[in-house]
């Protein structure tokens, strides 16, 4: 067991090493953005040398990421051009922001998308199952951010009420804390639920054609226990794989949404890093992004085996 | 000093009095400061009286080259800050510039204290750091989420003014959620944009206002080509543009025409009705119809193909399509050329490289002539610093943006201003289209709304109060 957790970490490592290039890469395709960033308009040549120097831009990109790389390895991961702040500090309480959101996210989808899959299998080819895969269609074709705009507005103007603007952090004040999450957590989970939904009709309706699940009917037992004591365990192993990768797309796919719900996360402290080209805050919550994506897909990888030692081969 | 709200484009004291006594030679500026004027009661200077000092400090610093102040060019003028007494401080220049009170007066420039200001370039990082004389006290910062000011509990010298008990900003950059938020009592007041100001310009809930920006939309010409060292090439192009149809199909109807000066600064432009009888200001069809005449007389009846950059950012990328049509009316063919979406990184410096024929533009500076006309017409870019990037030059214009600068009494400066204007109107220069604008939406609760071009402080509210 514990080999396969080490195999399957030191795989992530390449996968790390190449996303962090890119980062690092991507945002030296244009030194000029950054040097502009800095200076501003009418710089002259000598000043905007200095600022490359100082960035490191005029040097090989192959030498300055191993630089970079090894300040990041120590925690150094830069200061803010705009605050003056370490990058990591200034990610630091946004982290957990994000992460509510998209856990709340996940437990909606979790709590909506499992029981309506099934019951949507249990009631195969008949209406309700129709309704209910329309519904998950609609989820996955029509864009959250879309969904987010039309419902805020109506609710704006037909009802004057929109979940509160202000935010306060969970710990500080969890009640309200939650009145202005919950809304967007459902939103964010819309598509996440109707993928869930799917999945888990599929694996239900997979797991019902078994012949261990005839045998049981056969034995007269009711839907119920068949569903809950026979059914659902086997059925729920890959929705739980799918569960967790959503999870690491949920993290980096809430951004949009924190910029609509005014939410203080890593999302909307990525756009502004954009909008006001802090290029080593754009590099900071781009690696932190990719790593979380990374750190949850080996946590699936792992928890899989554990629920199913087959997997481990 | 500040910008005046009743006449704009002018400016007034604040924390000084008045305008400053000024000589003949106009290069030593007095001051007197406002007695009762104190800063806030915050430490380390616990509600004292503003004094000359302060003054003093707060302009070496931003002169200090260590500071790297963006605003030192500002003030290049001066030469040294002397306290006289307490309450009066003089300035002396190296030559007289009549923009100075103007420059003061701009919405990044603040007097603050010595203790603060002796700190250096670091001298302001936190809330408690910002200490003012105004009537509202910063209590809240954070960055790029909310700020919080309340009005302080020891009095504000100017009486009957800054009714509001306090005020929160919440950084809202979605400008629906911003409308939603408002429509939902959250908040009183939002900027927004055009196309959703009309959705609620009948609702009686709301209040909508308006003022230009000094942000002015512009077709910027190479003077070192060789088509463009012809006056009635570039006649012919200032005469194609519709400014009007820029500013109802870009910014649905929220902005100005106007010629050099901004529309922002009413007190410097030219009449309404002179402006109309300029070339490019009259009828549509006479104006395409005087522009075809001038390219004849240049031997480009025909008109001619012309490679036009421009840059996806601050919608100059629509206002470039305006642009190709209205040349199109005229015969001249454009090939656009977009540099991308970094203005600063990508397109600025193909201006300042005179990396181009023309460039459908924009530029933002201060609403007074010095940095209007003088900054972007005057021929010598090197010694200057100017941000003539076509290289325009026109007899005696040079000379004029000079003389105009040193004159400190408005009236006879206006009439050398207006000239200038029409000057480069006549004989363009870079095309200028006018000033977009910005939009206010305000709940009906709130009394005395308005919008004013120079955002500037706490003035913008002074007059607003709730109604229960």
């Amino acid at each position: 067991m514990y080999q396969f957790v080490l195999r399957r970490a030191v795989l992530s490592i390449p996968t790390l090493i190449i996303v962090s290039f890119l980062i690092f890469g991507m945002i030296r395709l244009n030194p000029d953005s950054v040097v502009a960033a800095r200076l501003g308009e009418g710089y002259t040549p000598e000043q905007a040398e200095l600022i490359k120097d100082e960035y490191g831009l005029n040097n090989p990109i192959a030498t300055e990421y191993v630089a970079w790389l090894g300040r990041v390895v120590r925690g150094d991961w830069g200061e803010s051009a705009y605050t003056s702040k370490s990058v990591l500090s200034e990610m630091g309480p946004k982290i957990g922001v994000t992460l509510e959101l998209a856990f709340l996210a996940i437990v909606f989808a979790v709590i909506v998308g499992v029981p309506v899959g099934v019951y949507s299998a249990m009631r195969q080819d008949r209406w309700p199952d129709y309704v209910l895969r329309s519904f998950a269609i609609f989820g996955l074709s029509v864009p959250g951010f879309l969904i987010a705009t039309v419902v805020l507005a109506l609710l704006a103007k037909q009802f004057q009420w929109i979940p509160p603007i202000r935010y306060h952090g969970l710990i500080d004040d969890p009640l309200k804390n939650l009145q202005q999450m919950w809304m967007p957590a459902v939103i964010v989970s819309l598509a996440t639920s109707a993928q869930v939904m799917r999945f888990a009709r599929t694996m239900m309706l997979d797991v019902l054609r078994q012949d261990y699940i005839r045998t049981a009917w056969s034995k007269g037992l009711r839907e119920r226990a068949i569903i809950t004591q026979h059914a659902l365990k086997n059925a729920m192993l890959p929705v739980i794989t799918v569960i967790g990768l959503t999870l690491a797309t949920l993290i980096g796919g809430t951004v949009t949404f924190e910029q609509i719900f005014g939410i203080p996360g890593l999302g909307r402290h990525l756009i502004l890093a954009v909008a006001q080209k802090d290029f080593a805050v754009v590099q900071g919550v781009a690696l932190f992004f990719s790593i979380a994506v990374v750190t949850v897909n080996l946590i699936v990888d792992v928890s899989y085996t554990v629920l199913d030692p087959r997997a481990r081969t | 000093m500040r910008f005046s709200t009743k006449n704009l484009g002018s400016v007034e004291g604040d924390l000084a009095t008045g305008l400053p006594e000024i000589p003949v030679d106009g290069l030593t500026l007095t001051f007197k400061i406002r007695p009762e004027a104190k800063w806030q009661n915050k430490a380390p200077v616990n509600g004292r009286a503003v004094t000359a000092e302060d003054v003093k400090m707060s302009f070496d610093r931003i002169k200090d080259p260590a500071t790297v102040s963006p605003r030192a060019g500002n003030f290049g003028a001066i030469d040294s800050v002397t306290v006289i007494d307490a309450q009066t401080v003089q300035f002396k220049l190296k030559t007289p510039q009549a923009d100075l009170m103007a420059a003061m007066s701009d919405q990044y420039n603040f007097i603050i204290p010595k203790e603060i200001a002796s700190r250096g370039p670091d001298a302001i990082k936190t809330a408690a750091d910002v200490i003012g004389s105004g009537p509202y006290e910063l209590v809240e910062f954070v960055a790029a989420q909310k700020s919080a000011l309340k009005r302080r509990a020891d009095g504000y010298w100017r009486q009957n003014t800054s009714w509001l008990d306090g005020a929160e900003y919440i950084h809202q950059t979605d400008p629906q959620q911003a409308l939603n938020a408002l429509r939902a009592n959250q908040t009183d007041v939002i900027g927004t944009t055009a196309d959703l100001a009309k959705t609620i310009e009948n609702d009686k809930n709301f209040v909508i206002t308006k003022a230009p920006t000094t942000t002015r939309e512009c077709l910027l010409i190479n003077h070192g080509k060789d088509r463009y060292k012809d006056p009635r090439v570039r006649l012919a192009l200032q005469r194609a543009i519709n400014r009007k149809q820029v500013y109802d199909t870009v910014f649905g109807g929220v902005g100005w025409v106007g010629g050099p000066m901004t529309p922002a600064a009413p007190v410097w432009v030219l009449p309404d009705a002179e402006l109309a009888k300029l070339p490019g200001f009259g009828k549509r069809e006479d104006e395409i119809k005087g522009a075809k005449a001038l390219l004849a007389a240049a031997g480009l009846a025909n008109g001619f193909e012309e490679t036009v950059i421009t840059v996806t950012a601050f919608d100059t990328e629509k206002i470039h399509d305006v642009v190709v049509s209205n040349l199109k009316d005229i015969g001249v063919t454009v090939k656009t050329e977009n540099v991308g979406t970094d203005f600063a990184a990508n397109f600025l410096p193909r201006e300042v490289g005179r990396q181009y024929d023309l460039a459908t533009t924009l530029f933002l500076s201060g609403g007074y002539p010095d940095a209007q006309l003088l900054l972007y017409h005057h021929s010598d870019t090197k010694t200057k610093g100017t941000r003539n990037y076509g290289d325009y030059s026109l007899a005696g214009l040079d000379a004029k943006l000079e003389k105009q600068s040193t004159i400190y009494d408005e009236k006879t400066r206006l009439a050398l201003v207006q000239e200038i204007q029409r000057d480069i109107i006549n004989a363009p220069g870079p095309i200028w289209f006018g000033s977009r604008g910005v939009l206010t939406v305000w709940a009906s609760r709130v009394k005395n709304p308005a919008s004013f071009p120079f955002a500037a402080g706490y003035y913008g509210s002074e007059n607003i109060w709730l109604k229960a």
